[in-house]
């Protein structure tokens, strides 16, 4: 009996702690893929560049590196296609919408919690680049925004070349789902093209 | 200590039910948003007392939802009013829409309601209405506007702003409204009336239909009508109408009309399709309608009239003089054939996408729509099918008549296809459209059915461009989602009509409508000419089948005195003079002139057009004529600054059809939420075992 009374604790403290144990490690997991990632989508980018080619971060990897944006004084590479997976790794580009270079609207997404956790600070002052394999564009943040997850319209083509960046919101919740987005959209400012003539 | 011990076991307990209800819901975040919704507010904004999150997920039929100012919460208000006031001019309907947006929170909101327009709709006015003021908006180049918006937003200044997002799909951003306040917007707007088959009808949409999707490059079917005004089939509305009983819509999103009719003439009736309404006769030729009841904006109105069977219109024209020219519209109806007349010799190409994506009963109902068209062909035509998938093949060498034997090599041809492979849709335009041998007795269509995904539509558009010469391209999309842009815009370039067949079961019903049109075209290779140098939309005019007229609008410097027709009928050639001394005398035609050449130009730079000039004239265009368009937007800013508070987004969710899900993309991670939960375990186990130690 006495044992028992013992043990009971020293059960629910060994429960905890490796409880606790794995769900820290499953959190740093996600930031870790987040930033290891980049390294490795780094080098790949860095052989597109040179190739003109597409060329996945990994071997196994479904998707590639299409394009380099730089927020205030971070910069990240872009993949292609905002699937879950994709994000994980990096911020995406929505693929249905034409990369920087091509006349439209270039959507992108990113996690709020890892690479775009930085738009929060961003303000109407701060410009935005984006290096692809056509050159290198700057846009001019012209909208900030906070918009229902089924409002498409932030997606929408338009007339005018424009960026749109979308994270999740609000920015410092705990809850994984929520229905907002915040929503950046830049419009072009300038324009330098690629001299190498990949 | 036992007492203690159950409560950490059971508090312990509980946490993991609480982290694993969350892992599960971020795994299922794509499919069952709706349930997220819900546990995701219930757990974060417990300590926010909002109202009925269950009507949450019925945001796409009206709501009006608005953000808390912790920004973690909603609330659902009562959705906006709209008041439609509409005037109708011989061929022109003038607009007045009125939305009243109401804030019934406590917090300063901006809101954002995105609305369908008829797709010709040309919105030339904007004011705001708060309290007595009443501020008149301006029209200002698009980015302008935009920026002028934000600056009157973040100073706390009142503003709206009015942009067209497509041709048929406008958005309201309206800042600063103050608690509990209301904010009236008034928008104008003018339309062309449709005329055909001695109808007269005019359409209010309420809806955006899942052919306006937003995520879509460009609207679709109805986009066609948008420059041709008049000539094709009528879109299809069964898409647009929502049984808002089936899907237990709260009753939000209402709408009041009241539409002045001065059809010139007597009429034989005027009636409604789906809305009961009252009509008044004022005076002859003058008629009042009004809806029994304030509608739920969920099916578009759709008003009809037609004239006396004695009287029946067959031309018009009415014209505008201005300090710069004169603007005019004109309506001619060719003769119409009776029915005993031999239908036209058509040379009717059959082409039959194969590709994998119609697998099962898109091929099924395909082929078998193919099948009726094949023996519905009268034995004076020829015919050719082709079938593609990553290749295109022929039945025959070349267009065979359509008699038993070759009727029944090609059902057996059709027959025996299977779907697989790609989507080359090049070769099959090159197998139907290339290498054209022609033939001065038969009328060539194309009849391309496909459900097509294509990426390559530039180059597919100006191979149709380059190669039509005297054929037509009817497009048919079959399946859930075809690429409409694609449809709509080669069946323009084309000539041809573009037919969307929803569902499966339609196929057959909507290719015998489709046949049955093409069996009797009227009037071909058309051209205006009028004794004055005229500016004229649309600039290539199409082809005209049973009971639709030919409509125009011009600019002239000097008035036009008259206008010649000529085409071919029926082989024949034909042409008819139209005197145009007399006209009716009608405002706003310059404006919708100018609607139609925006469309016109914007038609141009899909067509490879260099986009920066097209822009440009654009730009121009509407400016002179104080035009909403892609490249403008109306605002109206209040110069008092009133919000007290940082006001927050909100936005207003037009009633949406069912089947238009689109989703930004899932971008939060529970890393956060992880570690807290980790750091909460971490903690108890720290207070067991401090409690362990001391008590022992």
């Amino acid at each position: 009996m006495k044992s028992l009374t013992v043990n009971k604790p020293k059960a629910i403290v060994i429960t905890c702690c490796f409880i606790s144990a794995l769900l820290f490690g499953s959190s740093m997991y996600i930031h870790a893929k987040a930033i290891v990632a980049q390294w490795l989508i780094e080098n790949a980018w860095t052989a597109t560049l040179s190739t003109g080619k597409q060329q996945p971060p990994w071997s196994w990897a479904d998707t590639y590196p299409v394009a380099k944006i730089s927020l205030k004084s971070h910069s990240y590479y872009l993949l292609a296609g905002i699937t879950g997976r994709t994000l994980a790794f990096g911020p995406g580009h929505m693929s249905s919408t034409p990369l920087p270079g091509k006349a439209g609207n270039t959507v992108i997404a990113g996690h709020r919690d890892t690479h775009f956790a930085q738009l929060e600070q961003l303000t109407f002052e701060d410009n935005l680049t984006v290096e692809t394999l056509k050159g290198q564009f700057t846009y001019q943040i012209i909208d900030i925004s906070i918009v229902h997850e089924k409002d498409m319209s932030v997606t929408a083509s338009t007339s005018n070349d424009t960026l749109t960046l979308i994270t999740c919101y609000p920015f410092d919740s705990l809850s994984p789902d929520t229905q907002w987005r915040y929503v950046i959209q830049a419009t072009l400012q300038k324009r330098d093209n690629n001299q190498s003539g990949v | 200590m036992n007492t203690q011990t159950r409560i950490i076991i059971t508090l312990a307990i509980l946490t993991i039910a609480i982290s694993v209800s969350f892992f599960l819901n971020s795994e299922h975040a794509e499919t069952t948003s709706q349930f997220n919704v819900d546990l995701s507010y219930k757990t974060v904004s417990s300590n926010k007392p909002l109202v009925k999150v269950e009507q949450y997920g019925q945001v796409q039929q009206g709501s009006f939802f608005l953000q808390q100012e912790n920004q973690q919460g909603y609330l659902l208000s009562p959705l906006l009013d709209t008041k439609v006031d509409m005037t109708v001019t011989g061929l022109i309907a003038r607009a007045i829409v009125t939305q009243e947006f109401t804030n019934s929170t406590t917090e300063w909101v901006n809101g954002i309601y995105a609305f369908p327009l008829p797709e010709n709709a040309a919105v030339d006015h904007l004011t705001m209405k708060i309290g007595e003021r009443t501020i008149v908006g301006k029209i200002q180049p698009k980015q302008k506007a935009r920026k002028l918006y934000q600056q009157a937003k973040s100073a706390g200044k009142k503003a709206s702003l009015l942009v067209q997002n497509r041709p048929n799909l406008f958005t309201n951003h309206v800042a600063n409204i103050g608690p509990g306040e209301t904010i009236s917007v008034t928008i104008e707007y003018q339309q062309a009336i449709t005329f055909d088959k001695n109808l007269f009808s005019l359409r209010f949409p309420t809806t955006i239909t899942q052919r306006y999707l937003p995520s879509s490059p460009l609207s679709s079917e109805q986009k066609s009508i948008d420059e041709n005004g008049w000539g094709n089939t009528q879109p299809t509305f069964e898409n647009n109408t929502v049984d808002a009983s089936k899907e237990g819509a709260p009753p939000m999103h209402k709408l009041a009309m009241n539409i002045t009719l001065n059809s010139g003439f007597e009429l034989e009736k005027i009636e409604s399709e789906q809305h009961p309404i009252i009509t008044n006769k004022m005076a002859t030729g003058q008629y009042n309608v009004q809806l029994e009841q304030d509608m739920i904006a969920n099916q578009d109105f759709v008003l009809q009239w037609q004239a006396k069977p004695t009287n029946q219109p067959t031309a018009a024209h009415f014209s505008q003089a201005t300090e710069n020219g004169h603007y005019g519209m004109i309506m001619l109806m060719p003769p119409q054939l009776t029915n005993k007349t031999t239908p036209l010799n058509r040379d009717v190409v059959f082409v039959i996408d194969t590709s994998g994506s119609m697998a099962g009963t898109s091929m099924k109902q395909a082929k078998n729509a193919l099948a009726w068209a094949i023996s519905d062909l009268s034995s004076t035509d020829t015919f050719n099918v082709i079938a593609f998938n990553s290749t295109a093949n022929k039945v025959f060498q070349q267009s065979m008549p359509a008699n038993n034997a070759n009727k029944s090599t090609a059902r057996k041809y059709i027959d025996q296809l299977n779907a697989n492979g790609g989507t080359e849709i090049l070769s099959a335009l090159q197998l139907s459209l290339g290498h054209q041998t022609p033939n001065p007795t038969h009328i060539r269509q194309v009849v391309f059915i496909t459900d097509g995904a294509v990426g390559n539509e530039a180059e597919l558009f100006s191979y149709i461009n380059k190669h039509l010469n005297q054929s037509r391209l009817f497009t048919v999309g079959i399946g859930s989602a075809p690429n409409s842009y694609f449809m709509t815009e080669a069946a323009l370039m084309g000539k041809g009509t573009y037919t969307y067949v929803s569902s499966v079961d339609t196929v057959q019903t909507k290719m015998q409508q489709l046949f049955g049109k093409l069996k009797q075209p009227v009037l071909a290779n058309l051209t205006a000419q009028l004794n004055q140098e005229v500016d004229m939309y649309p600039r290539q005019l199409p082809d005209l089948y049973q009971g639709e007229p030919i409509m125009l609008s011009y600019f002239s410097k000097q008035a036009p005195e008259q206008m010649l027709i000529s085409g071919k009928l029926r082989q024949q050639d034909w042409q008819q003079t139209l005197a145009l001394q007399h006209s009716g005398q009608q405002s706003g035609l310059s404006t919708l002139w100018a609607r139609r050449k925006i469309a016109h130009l914007s038609r141009e730079k899909y067509k490879g057009q260099d986009a920066t000039t097209i822009n440009k004239q654009i730009l121009a265009i509407a400016m002179e004529h104080h035009l909403v368009s892609e490249m403008t937007s109306l605002i109206a800013v209040d110069m008092t600054p009133s919000a007290k508070a940082k006001s927050i987004d909100s936005a207003i969710k037009n009633q949406r059809p069912k089947g238009q899900q689109g989703m930004l993309p899932q971008t939060a991670t529970p890393a956060s939420l992880q570690a807290l939960i980790a750091l909460f375990f971490l903690i108890l186990a720290l207070g067991v075992n401090l409690l362990n130690k001391k008590r022992q």
